[in-house]
């Protein structure tokens, strides 16, 4: 096994709003080369973690370090340099989509602000890579959810980062461009990003990611590889039963049960 | 001795009634009618004595006229020392109806200006007051107005031997400018955000009364002026008033914009008071003096023969 | 890839296009604007006058009237510039205030900075110069009072590093109090009310060249305060959180623009009294043409604001007979809200 490098890490991390306490004792670490899933039950703090891992929220104990650096030393742009964020909602502007993606180069501009031809060439280059190249001239406003997903795919890409944290990146992209971004995601790992992406769908995480981390009422209730995942972990998780299944490859995939038949059927979708 | 004080009134009332033409027979049933400047009719059952003033010139008539015992109250920006002691009943826009009420009035008067003054003047007059309203921007208005109030007050020929007096000192004054050239004047109101006096104004009546002319000649009361027109107007002399509109006035030598003006180069700018020359009080006859003293004294014969 | 980089060049040169012309607008309407005005003088005249003014030797005798130099070269010609400074300086103040935040209908006096020049002025024009202090002066003491004061009521605390109704509230809740401060004046003293009044309306009338630099250095200022976070406003536009998730410092930023504007505004209001709606639509109309992006809408609202002004301030000497001047804020709000109100209903149908 490999020496695992972690890039983005904290320990005994709490986190909350005005007194109330979401995330306890959280122990995370993002190690370079790995996609993780973050899952759990909706309310369980997977966004705010997210939050917190990217600098938008300061936690009330723990800190978190970029590579052993403790992130709030490093400048806003500096931060932007290593870690790219694919928010759940975003705002959609009233702009183009390919200004969207070139926006994923401020933190690569210099004081006076002024777009290279660098700066072109690399939104070109994320748009291509992100398969977003024929929405490029549409007006943001004008994109269906999965597409305004890959845009902002994209912009992830244009900003050069090697931290990726990822809210729900694919809920609106139909299975092809799932497979794509993963396909992606997979090939900047293998150069050495180490990625987190909030999911909701289990089987998928569990066919691309290397690691599953779930949250449980704000603490990590396991931190488990793809095989180490049962159908009793995902049960207590998410108080509900899951029947087990097994993809062709090997690993294990899960599946709800129907409301008419106690018994696990086998093209049953989580 | 009842008798006879009743007969001696009854005299002395039919002479007053004949010598005022007025249609009344006796003075204890007839009232005094007069009709103000806004064409109301106004009644009093006697002379007023309890009279408030809304606004300052006409208590400086009533002062000029001797009628001060008359006076029961002033405005608060009415500071003269005269009044001084007298209750502040509010403002010219704003007086306070409780204090009016409370001081029982038997004539208010008003000077017919803004909008908000006539608001005013109809709720007194909806509150049971008798409110005498007038206007005017000249001596003749002046004059007019002083007899009105005199006639109001029963004192009608205190009033007109004291229009009289003015008249002959403006008489007086235009003696002393006979046969001498009308300097074109520019009397400035305010500035910056210039306003001069335009033709109908007391200011505009003030310069011509000193044997001067208005240089604007605007019909308005008050011109909103562009600096390049007073340029091209180059009076010969410059008046700038100071009081509450024009409360720091620059003197127009140290203005860059003023240095071409023939009244700044030649040094014949005069700076005069707002309460004088701004309103039609007998204090303008006052203004009108000084101004022709002083226009005698800064044209000089040999400017005037250059001009 | 090839018909991207197609648009982006068609595109740089429609968003180039206004700017260009808007220079030469800008440019043309210097003599063009000093040709018009109460007093009659040639084009000629005019142009000899402009030219000796800025030090460049015409032929002898052309300056006949001495009066010329003077209402030329310093009453038109310093007017022209202060309006130009004035309004370019509105509409810029508009742009970085709607881009800070994000709120369209925010203009430059939503802080508080015309209430606070309406109490400074007003009180001046009530108490006379007590202290020393021209009409200007107090104005810009009230603006600068008014505007720290909302800044310092509406600062972001750490816990919500995102104020934006904050900072709007505390504008509104400044912008209230000078306000009241200002009818208090007007009620304790009638005799001072027109003189407020007027000075409120704004107007040119009198300015000169000594007014210039109460313009020039908190404009100066200003600008230099909103040039670093030009570019960080166009990222405000995807929403605080997502713009601080690529780098933006967003409390810095929305300080910097509105300290920016409001010295702008500050600086333009001491010295011509408050001007209503270039700060307003200037920025929307330029949005429509240059688009989103705050560089070039900067540059171009900057141009525009001032040209409006400096046009509105040409109507105002000229429009009425007799050399009688209106008020430039009566024309711009004549103009502007009439216009915005057809802007918001062409846009509606637009959107359709």
């Amino acid at each position: 096994m490999k020496c695992r490098h972690f890039l983005l890490s904290v320990q005994a991390l709490h986190a909350g709003y005005g007194g109330r306490t979401i995330l306890k004792d959280v122990d995370i670490a993002l190690a370079s080369g790995e996609i993780t899933a973050l899952i759990g039950p909706n309310g369980s703090g997977k966004s705010t973690l997210l939050r917190c891992l990217c600098g938008e929220m300061l936690p009330l104990h723990g800190e978190i370090l970029l590579e052993g650096l403790p992130l709030s030393r490093l400048s806003a742009k500096a931060r932007a340099r290593r870690i790219a964020v694919v928010p759940q909602r975003p705002e959609a502007p009233d702009i183009r989509a390919s200004d969207m993606v070139l926006m994923g180069r401020y933190p690569h501009l210099p004081w006076h602000g002024f777009i290279s031809s660098q700066d072109r060439r690399k939104t070109i280059a994320a748009l291509r890579a992100a398969g977003a190249s024929p929405l490029a001239e549409r007006p943001v406003r004008t994109l269906s959810g999965g597409e305004f997903q890959r845009i902002m795919l994209a912009r992830a890409l244009a900003q050069e980062a090697d931290v990726f944290l990822l809210d729900e990146p694919a809920s609106a992209m139909d299975p092809a461009r799932q497979t794509e971004l993963f396909t992606l995601l997979a090939a900047r790992a293998a150069e050495g990003a180490a990625i987190l992406a909030v999911l909701h769908d289990i089987n998928t995480a569990l066919l691309y990611c290397d690691r599953i981390v779930a949250l449980r009422s704000g603490q990590i209730f396991f931190s488990l590889t793809p095989s180490e995942v049962d159908a009793s972990l995902l049960q207590v998780l998410f108080d509900t039963p899951f029947a087990e299944l097994r993809h062709p490859c090997g690993l294990p995939q899960f599946s709800l049960t129907p409301l008419s038949s106690p018994l696990p059927i086998a093209e049953a979708d989580a | 001795m009842h008798i006879i004080t009743k007969l001696t009134t009854l005299l002395a009332s039919a002479t007053l009634v004949l010598a005022l033409a007025v249609p009344a027979l006796t003075a204890e049933s007839s009232p005094l009618v007069f009709q103000d400047d806004s064409g109301t009719e106004l009644r009093l059952a006697a002379p007023a004595t309890r009279i408030v003033a809304l606004y300052g010139a006409f208590n400086d008539m009533l002062l000029e006229m001797g009628l001060e015992d008359r006076i029961i109250a002033r405005t608060s920006a009415d500071t003269r020392s005269e009044l001084a002691a007298l209750p502040v009943i509010g403002t010219h826009m704003r007086p306070n109806f409780e204090s009016v009420a409370a001081l029982r009035p038997d004539l208010i008067l008003q000077f017919e200006g803004r909008q908000e003054a006539q608001d005013q003047v109809r709720r007194l007059r909806d509150l049971g007051f008798t409110v005498a309203v007038f206007h005017g921007a000249n001596f003749t208005d002046m004059f007019r107005i002083m007899e009105g109030i005199g006639f109001l007050a029963g004192k009608e020929d205190d009033a007109k031997s004291c229009v009289a007096a003015m008249r002959k000192r403006l008489a007086a004054i235009a003696a002393t400018r006979e046969g001498k050239k009308r300097p074109r004047i520019f009397f400035e109101i305010r500035s910056p955000n210039l306003l001069a006096a335009g033709e109908n104004s007391m200011a505009s009546a003030i310069i011509e009364a000193a044997g001067g002319l208005n240089a604007v000649s605007l019909p308005d009361r008050v011109a909103r002026l562009n600096e390049e027109e007073l340029i091209r107007l180059n009076p010969d002399a410059y008046l700038v008033q100071k009081g509450p509109m024009n409360t720091s006035p620059v003197p127009p030598a140290q203005r860059p914009h003023y240095r071409t003006l023939q009244a700044v180069k030649m040094d014949r700018v005069l700076e005069v008071d707002e309460a004088l020359f701004s309103r039609p009080a007998p204090g303008a006859v006052r203004a009108a003096e000084e101004l022709a003293t002083w226009l005698n004294t800064v044209f000089t014969e040999e400017e005037r023969a250059a001009d | 890839m090839n018909t991207s980089q197609l648009y982006t060049v068609r595109r740089s040169f429609l968003r180039c296009a206004p700017s260009v012309l808007l220079c030469l607008c800008w440019v043309l309407s210097v003599p063009l604007a000093c040709m018009f005005g109460p007093v009659d003088y040639s084009a000629s005249q005019v142009l000899a006058a402009l030219a000796e003014t800025v030090g460049i030797p015409g032929e002898q005798g052309a300056l006949s009237d001495d009066s010329l130099l003077l209402v030329v070269g310093e009453i038109r010609f310093s007017r022209t510039v202060l309006a130009l400074f004035a309004g370019g300086g509105l509409a810029l103040a508009g742009v970085a205030m709607q881009g800070a935040l994000r709120n369209p209908l925010a203009d430059p006096f939503l802080m508080g900075v015309s209430s606070g020049a309406a109490l400074g002025a007003g009180v001046v024009l009530t108490l006379g110069s007590a202290g020393q202090l021209n009409t200007a002066q107090g104005a810009m003491l009230g603006a600068l009072g008014a505007l720290g004061l909302a800044l310092l009521l509406g600062r972001a605390d750490n816990a919500v590093p995102t104020g934006r109704e904050r900072l709007v509230l505390a504008g509104v809740a400044v912008s209230t109090m000078f306000g009241a401060g200002v009818s208090l004046l007007k009620a304790l003293d009638e005799e001072s009310v027109s003189g407020i009044v007027f000075w409120i309306l704004g107007s040119f009338q009198g300015r000169g060249w000594r007014d210039l630099p109460l313009v020039l250095i908190p404009s100066l200022l200003g600008i230099a305060l909103l040039l670093p976070c030009w570019r960080a406003l166009d990222l405000m536009g995807l929403g605080e959180e997502d713009a601080a998730h690529l780098g933006v410092r967003v409390a810095r930023t929305r300080l910097l623009a509105l300290g920016g504007a409001g010295l702008l505004t500050a600086g333009c209001v001491s010295v011509s009294g408050i001007i209503g709606f270039v700060g307003l639509v200037a920025p929307h109309i330029l949005r429509r043409l240059t688009g989103q992006w705050h560089g070039p809408l900067m540059f171009t609202a900057w141009l525009a604001g001032g040209l409006f002004l400096l046009w509105a301030d040409v109507a105002a000497r000229c429009i009425l007979p007799g050399g009688m001047e209106l008020p430039v804020g009566v024309i711009t709000s004549l103009i502007g809200g009439p216009f915005f109100a057809f802007l918001l209903s062409s846009g509606r149908g637009e959107r359709r």
